[in-house]
C-alpha cells in the first residue's frame, strides 16, 4: 500500500493550539481567580471560556482585601488584596489602585471572583 | 525465562495482543488489557467481538502518532500493574511524578491530546496538573508560547484588557 493516506487523517497539531475547551476547562479549573484572569488575555478563544461561566472554579477561601497602608510613603489610595491560602512565605501582595477599582470590579463580576467585586463595593 | 511473572492476579486476557495502528501507519502490538484502556480501542474491540482472532484484529487510531502512542502504552501498562496490586496512593502518584517531570512542554501537549482523546482520564489528570503548575504565575506572553497560541487580539483589544487589571502583570515570573 504505498497510497499514503494523505490529509484524510487528521494528525495531531505539532503544537498544542488547538488545545480542544475541554482541556482549557479542566486546566482552569486549576488555577487560581487571578491566573484565570491572566489567562484570558491569552487570546479571544480563552477570552470566551473564561467569561462564560461553563469552567468551574475549584472551590477556595475568599481573598481578604485590606485598604491601603496609610504609612508614609506609601500609596494612600486603593487597596491591598492577597491569597490567604498561599504559605506565608510565598505570600503575594496584589496592589489596585484607586482609580482601577471601578475598572477592575466590570471584569470581576464576570462571575470570576464575585465575592471579590463585593468586597471592594465601598 | 520461565514467564510466570508475578503478574498472577491478572486475568488470562491480558495475554492477548492486540494491534494498534497510529496515524502515521506504524502498527503496535499490546496487550489487549492495555488496549482496553482506550476508549477508542474498546469501542472498537466490541464492534468486532465476532472476530474469533483477536490477534487477527487492527485497531486504527487515527489522531495518535506512533511516537506518542509508544510512550503511553508503557505508562498505562504499568499503571494498570500498580492499581491492581493494593498499593498506596503515593506509590500511584511517585510514578505518575516520574512519568510527567521529564516532559517537554511540546511532549505534555500531545499527550494531553492524545490522552483526552483515548479517554484515558486518569493520566490526563495528571497532565492537566503539571501545565496548571507549568503556567501558573506566568506571564500572558509566556503562556501564549508555552501552549503554542496566536495572540489574536489587536493591540488595542489587548491594551484595553490589559488597562482593566494592570496588577495581573506584576509580579510575575519572567520565565
Amino acid at each position: 500500500m504505498e497510497g499514503k493516506e494523505h490529509a484524510q487523517t487528521p494528525r495531531l497539531p505539532s503544537n498544542s493550539s488547538d488545545l480542544i475547551d475541554d482541556l482549557l476547562i479542566s486546566i482552569l479549573a486549576r488555577l487560581s481567580p487571578l491566573e484565570i484572569i491572566c489567562t484570558s488575555m491569552v487570546c479571544s478563544s480563552w477570552n470566551r471560556i473564561v467569561r462564560s461561566s461553563s469552567h468551574s472554579r475549584r472551590a477556595e477561601a475568599p481573598w481578604l482585601v485590606l485598604p491601603s497602608e496609610t504609612e508614609e510613603g506609601a500609596d494612600v489610595d486603593g487597596c491591598h488584596f492577597f491569597n490567604v491560602e498561599e504559605p506565608r512565605e510565598k505570600t503575594k501582595i496584589y496592589k489596585l489602585k484607586k482609580q482601577s477599582i471601578q475598572e477592575f470590579r466590570k471584569v470581576a463580576v464576570h462571575r470570576i471572583i464575585p465575592w471579590m467585586a463585593h468586597s471592594l463595593r465601598s | 525465562m520461565a514467564s510466570s511473572s508475578s503478574s498472577s492476579s491478572c486475568s488470562s486476557s491480558s495475554e492477548k495482543k492486540i494491534t494498534l495502528k497510529s496515524s502515521d501507519g506504524e502498527a503496535l502490538n499490546v496487550e489487549k488489557n492495555v488496549a482496553l484502556e482506550f476508549e477508542p480501542a474498546k469501542g472498537f474491540l466490541e464492534d468486532n467481538s465476532e472476530e474469533a482472532d483477536d490477534e487477527a484484529i487492527v485497531v486504527p487510531l487515527p489522531n495518535v502518532s506512533a511516537a506518542v502512542l509508544s510512550e503511553l502504552i508503557p505508562y498505562v501498562k504499568q499503571r494498570l500493574e500498580l492499581s491492581a496490586k493494593p498499593v498506596q496512593k503515593k506509590l500511584i502518584k511517585a510514578f505518575d511524578d516520574q512519568f510527567t517531570r521529564h516532559l517537554s512542554d511540546d511532549k505534555l501537549g500531545e499527550l494531553m491530546l492524545a490522552a483526552n482523546y483515548l479517554g484515558v482520564n486518569y493520566l490526563l489528570d495528571v497532565l492537566c496538573d503539571v501545565t496548571a503548575d507549568r503556567i501558573k504565575n506566568k506571564s500572558v506572553e509566556y503562556v501564549r508560547e508555552f501552549l503554542g497560541i496566536q495572540n489574536d487580539f489587536t493591540p488595542e483589544e489587548e491594551a484595553e484588557l490589559r488597562a482593566q487589571c494592570p496588577w495581573a502583570f506584576e509580579g510575575v515570573d519572567q520565565d
